[in-house]
C-alpha cells in the first residue's frame, strides 16, 4: 500500500469541496494556491486513477508529489502485454 | 505508533514543506534516517531539468523518494516521472546477465567472454568500430567513452543521442557566442515578466519548471505566457496567447520580430554597439559565417514585413506586432524557452540563432527574467554531450578534433603520444548509422558498434533504412549496453547489463550548468555493471592484446587510478572497481579540461557537499567555491571585468562582442501535397520519458499512458470516417504504421496536422519520420514531414 504526499496547486477560489470528497486522500494546511494532501492508496494502479480524478478536477491547476513510499511494493509488475500493430511498407 | 502512521506523517510533512518551501525558499537538511530507512541525495534520473530526489533506502532497496528542499531547481517538488524514479529500477525483466546472440537466441555468456568479444572486434579493425552513447552518460561515463575512442583508439566515431536533441542548440551558441550553452538560468522564471515558449511544451516535457510560473500566478504575480506552436498542448491552456505557426513558420517569426525593432527604431542601440556584431551565412565556415553590418543586416530583413510573415507562418499581424512591442520596451523581463521545436528542424541551427539574435537586438539580455534559456531533455546532455564533448568533432571542454592545439591539450591531459588524436572529424549519428546498415562492400565502413545508455533502434529517424537493414548484413555487430530488454537489445549481438542511476556514483550537467554529484546506495540486479566499468575492462583486454593505443607516453595504462598512496589498482577486475572512487578519479582528470572555455569545475568533493553549482565555478579569496548565475554579465561572471557590463569572451568577431545572424526563411525540406496532404509532427509524453524503456516499467505511468496514438483535428476525422478510438493508417514516404485515433485529447492538432508520441516501441513512428537534418548541427527534423491517413481497412476500435 503505497503512501504519497501530494502538493495541489489550485486556482483563485476553487471548489474544494469535490477535492475533499476523494476518499484516500487527507489535507494539510494550504499554502498560498498549494494544498498538500496525503494519499493512501491499496495499490500502485490505483494510485494511477487518483491522480487523474484529482487533475481532472475543476480549479485543480498542477499536481505534484513530494513524497512516496513503497517500501511494501515487494515488486513492479509486468506490464500488460501490448498488439505489436503491423508493419506496412 | 503503527508504521503506517508515521509514513503518512512523513509525507504530509514532506507535502506541506514543499507546498511552503517551493513559494517561500526554505532550506531544510535531510530527513533523518529512521524506521530503518537511510537517506541520501541524487539528482532525478529522467529529464534535463535536473531536479534533486531524496533516496530512501532500507535493506539494500530503495523505497521511499521525496523531493529535495534543499535543491534550488525544484525545491521539494517532483513531476509523475521523477516521483516514479524509485520503482523504475525495479521492473521484473532488468537485464541481469550479458547475453550473446547464437541463431535466434540471447545465451548468458560470462562478463569475461563478453569484454574478450568486443575487444577482438575492435583489435581487428579498430577504424570500422563506432561508439553511440547519449545524455545519459553520466560525466565520467561519457569522459571514459570519449578518452577510449579518441584518446586510446585515434577514432573519432563517437557521437551521442543528444545529435537527435540538441546539437542545434549547441551549434548556435556557438555561432553566437563563441561558446556552447545558455548564459541564463531558472531563477529567470521566477522574475520574468513574459515567458515565450518557442515550439516548446514545458508543462508536459519540464513540469517542474512550469510549475514556477503556476506558482507565481497562484500567489497573485502577474507573468505573461506566450505559446507559439504548431498544435494546442496542455502548456497552451496556461497561455494567455496562442500564436499557431505553421511548421517552420518559427523562422519568419523571428525575422518580423527583428524587421518591427528596426523599422520601428526600438531595438537597443546602445547594447548592441557596445556588445554585438552582425553576422551572415557565407565564407569558409557553415558555422561561423562571414562578418556583416548593420546595413546589410537591415537590408536582408526587408521583405519580412508582416503581411509576408503572416503568409509564412500563419500568424497574424497583429500577434506579430504584439511580439515587436514587447521585445521593444525594455521595463519588460522576457524569457525564451525551447527546446526540440526550435532544434528537430532543418534549419535548427539558424532557429537557435534567430531565438539569440531577437534577444541581442532588444537588448533582452542578461539581466534577471530577461533572456534565452534552451532547455535539455536529458540530464547530462550539456554535463556529457555537450561539455565532456561525447561528439563526433569534439573534445572536452570545448575543444574540436580539427584544430591541433586543442588535439596536443588533449594528448597532454591523457598522457598519450603528440598525434595520438585524429584530426578528421568522425561521423555524426545519422552518418554513423548509415554506414552500419551500408554493406562492407559497398563502402558500409563501420562494421561494430557500441551502444550504451540509448535505444537506436527505437529513436533514430527513418529506423527502417538506418538501423534495420544493419540486422541482415552478418559482419555487422551490434553491442548493447541497457538496463531493460528495448527495441535495440532485441536486435543486437551482444548485450550488456547494466548499472543504473543510484546502483552507481554518477556525476551530471542539467540545462543551467548545474553539475550534480550522488553516490551509489543500492547494488545493481544479478551481473549488471557500471557502464564506466565496461569501457575500462575492454580497454584493459584491448592493453593485454597489444593494442598500443591503450598504453600512454610512458608506458602506463590509459585508465590507471591510482590508490592513496599512488599505486595504481587494477579496476578493470569488476571485484577492484569499487576498491577506489573511479568516478571521482575520471572527474577530476577531466576538471584540467574544463577551464579553456570558461566552464571550471569545483573539485568532485564540492559537489557531494551540494545539490550541484552552476559553472564557472570558482575559488575565492576566502576558499569557498562560488557559481555563476548569468554568464558574460559584469557581477554575475568573475570573468568579466569591471566597467564592461558585458564581455562575450569567447566572441567569434574576437572583439568581446556576440553575433546577431541574419537567417533567412527557408521553407521545409518535405511539405504536405495532394499524395501526402497531412504534417506528421512527433514528440514526447507527460508520462513516459522518451523511448519509455524506464518508465514504461513502472505501471502507473504505463497505464497511464499505454500506447502511442494519432492527434487528429475533429474535422479531419471525420472526413477521413474515423472518431477516438477507431484503427487508422498513418503513411508517409518511408513507411506506414497502424494506429489508434485520439481527437480532442490532450493536444489539439489544427486541421491538416497529426501528432504521434514516440515512446510506443510497438509502434515506431520512426519507421515514419525524415532522417533530413540541419547542415551545420546534423540534428534531424522529426517534427514536420508529409503524411497521410485512411481508415484501417479492419476498422475495429483499438
Amino acid at each position: 500500500m503505497p503512501v504519497s504526499g501530494l502538493v495541489i496547486t489550485l486556482a483563485d477560489g476553487a471548489d474544494l469541496d469535490p477535492l475533499r470528497a476523494l476518499q484516500p486522500l487527507s489535507f494539510g494546511e494550504a499554502v498560498g494556491c498549494r494544498l498538500p494532501a496525503v494519499a493512501e492508496t491499496d495499490d500502485v494502479l490505483s494510485e494511477q486513477a487518483l491522480y487523474e480524478q484529482i487533475e481532472a478536477l475543476p480549479g485543480v491547476l498542477q499536481l505534484e508529489v513530494a513524497f512516496h513510499d513503497f517500501s511494501d511494493v515487494s515488486e513492479v509488475e509486468r506490464l500488460p502485454s501490448r498488439r505489436r500493430n503491423k508493419r506496412m511498407r | 505508533m503503527k508504521r503506517r502512521q508515521v509514513l503518512k506523517m512523513a509525507a504530509m510533512a514532506a507535502a506541506t514543506a514543499a507546498a511552503g518551501t517551493a513559494s517561500a525558499q526554505k532550506k531544510r537538511s535531510l530527513p533523518v534516517s529512521g524506521q530503518g530507512v537511510t537517506w541520501d541525495k541524487a539528482p532525478c534520473r529522467f529529464c534535463g531539468t535536473g531536479c534533486h530526489v531524496e533516496v530512501g533506502v532500507r535493506g539494500g532497496r530503495v523505497v521511499s523518494i521525496r523531493g529535495d528542499e534543499q535543491a534550488e531547481v525544484n525545491r521539494g517538488l517532483l513531476c509523475v516521472k521523477g516521483y516514479h524514479v524509485g520503482l523504475a529500477l525495479y521492473g521484473k525483466d532488468r537485464l541481469t546477465r550479458p547475453l550473446l546472440k547464437q541463431g535466434d537466441k540471447h545465451v548468458p555468456i560470462s562478463w569475461e567472454k563478453a569484454v574478450d568479444i568486443i575487444a577482438q572486434r575492435i583489435k581487428r579493425a579498430p577504424e570500422r568500430f563506432a561508439f553511440y552513447g547519449s545524455g545519459q552518460w553520466t560525466i565520467p561515463e561519457g569522459y571514459a567513452a570519449q578518452k577510449f575512442m579518441k584518446g586510446g583508439l585515434s577514432n573519432n566515431h563517437i557521437d551521442p543521442n543528444a545529435r537527435l536533441c540538441m546539437a542545434s542548440a549547441v551549434t548556435g551558441f556557438i555561432s553566437t557566442y563563441g561558446v556552447d550553452e545558455p548564459a541564463s538560468c531558472y531563477d529567470d522564471l521566477d522574475t520574468c515578466d513574459t515567458v515565450i515558449f518557442w515550439g516548446n511544451n514545458p508543462a508536459e516535457m519540464h513540469p517542474v519548471l512550469f510549475s514556477r510560473l503556476v506558482d507565481r500566478r497562484g500567489r497573485g504575480e502577474t507573468v505573461r505566457i506566450i505559446d507559439i506552436g504548431t498544435r494546442r498542448t496542455r502548456s497552451t491552456g496556461f497561455a494567455d496567447h496562442y500564436l499557431e505557426m505553421k511548421p517552420q513558420g518559427d523562422m519568419a517569426i523571428a525575422n518580423g520580430i527583428l524587421r518591427l525593432l528596426l523599422e520601428d527604431g526600438t531595438w537597443n542601440k546602445e547594447f548592441v554597439d557596445k556588445h554585438c556584431a552582425f553576422r551572415k551565412d557565407g565564407g569558409k565556415s557553415a558555422l561561423f559565417g562571414t562578418a556583416s553590418t548593420f546595413e546589410e543586416f537591415k537590408k536582408a530583413l526587408e521583405p519580412y514585413t508582416p503581411a509576408h510573415v503572416e503568409k509564412l507562418s500563419g500568424i497574424r499581424e497583429s500577434d506579430l506586432r504584439m511580439l515587436a512591442r514587447l521585445f521593444a520596451d525594455p521595463k519588460q523581463r522576457i524569457t525564451s524557452l525551447w527546446c526540440m521545436g526550435a532544434n528537430q528542424h532543418t534549419r535548427g541551427t539558424a532557429m537557435n540563432r534567430l531565438i539569440h539574435a531577437v534577444h541581442l537586438l532588444s537588448g533582452h539580455f542578461g539581466r534577471e527574467g530577461d533572456g534565452p534559456q534552451s532547455l535539455t531533455g536529458q540530464p547530462s546532455a550539456c554535463g556529457t554531450a555537450r561539455e565532456v564533448g561525447t561528439l563526433a568533432h569534439a573534445l572536452p571542454g570545448g575543444r574540436i578534433v580539427a584544430k591541433a592545439p586543442h588535439r596536443r591539450q588533449s594528448e597532454e591531459i591523457w598522457n598519450v603520444p603528440e598525434g595520438r588524436i585524429n584530426p578528421k572529424p568522425g561521423y555524426h549519428t545519422v552518418k554513423m548509422w548509415r554506414a552500419f546498415s551500408t554493406p562492407t562492400d559497398k563502402g558500409g565502413d563501420v562494421d561494430t558498434l557500441w551502444v550504451q545508455v540509448t535505444n537506436p533502434a527505437h529513436t533514430l529517424p527513418n529506423v527502417d533504412e538506418l538501423f534495420t537493414p544493419s540486422r541482415k548484413l552478418d559482419d555487422k555487430f551490434l553491442i548493447v549496453s541497457d538496463v531493460y530488454p528495448t527495441a535495440s537489445t532485441r536486435q543486437a549481438d551482444l548485450i550488456l547489463p547494466s548499472a543504473m542511476w543510484v546502483e552507481k556514483n554518477g556525476v551530471v550537467g542539467n540545462s543551467e550548468r548545474r553539475t550534480q554529484h550522488w553516490f551509489k546506495m543500492v547494488q545493481p540486479p544479478g551481473e549488471a555493471r557500471e557502464d564506466a566499468w565496461q569501457v575500462i575492462a575492454v580497454a584493459r583486454r584491448l592493453h593485454d592484446l597489444g593494442h598500443p593505443g591503450m598504453k600512454t607516453r610512458d608506458g602506463g595504462f590509459l585508465f590507471d587510478v591510482p590508490d592513496a598512496n599512488g599505486k595504481p589498482v587494477p579496476v578493470w577486475d569488476y571485484r577492484r572497481f569499487h576498491d577506489v572512487n573511479v568516478d571521482k578519479h575520471l572527474f577530476e582528470e577531466y576538471r584540467n579540461f574544463t577551464r579553456l572555455k570558461h566552464k571550471d569545475l569545483a573539485p568532485y568533493d564540492e559537489y557531494v557537499k551540494a545539490r550541484g553549482m552552476r559553472w564557472p565555478v570558482v575559488k575565492q579569496a576566502d576558499g569557498r567555491w562560488q557559481e555563476t548565475r548569468y554568464r558574460f554579465a559584469e557581477g554575475h561572471d568573475p570573468y568579466v571585468g569591471k566597467g564592461k557590463g558585458f564581455d562575450f569572451y569567447h566572441s567569434t568577431s574576437k572583439d568581446g562582442k556576440a553575433q546577431i545572424w541574419f537567417q533567412p526563411y527557408v521553407a521545409p525540406p518535405e511539405v504536405p501535397d495532394g499524395e501526402y496532404p497531412f504534417w506528421l509532427c512527433t514528440g514526447r509524453v507527460l508520462e513516459h520519458w522518451h523511448s519509455g524503456s524506464m518508465t514504461g516499467r513502472v505501471p502507473q505511468l504505463a497505464g497511464a499512458m499505454s500506447g502511442a496514438y494519432v492527434e487528429m483535428h475533429r474535422e479531419d476525422a471525420r472526413d477521413t470516417g474515423v472518431t477516438t478510438g477507431d484503427t487508422v493508417v498513418v503513411q508517409t514516404r518511408r513507411g506506414a504504421l497502424e494506429l489508434p485515433v485520439w481527437v480532442g485529447g490532450r493536444g489539439e492538432p489544427p486541421r491538416g496536422t497529426l501528432f504521434v508520441p514516440f515512446f510506443d516501441e510497438t509502434r515506431l513512428i520512426n519507421q515514419l519520420t525524415l532522417d533530413a537534418h540541419c547542415p551545420i548541427s546534423k540534428q534531424p527534423d522529426f517534427k514536420k514531414c508529409a503524411a497521410r491517413v485512411q481508415r484501417a481497412s479492419s476498422g475495429k476500435k483499438s
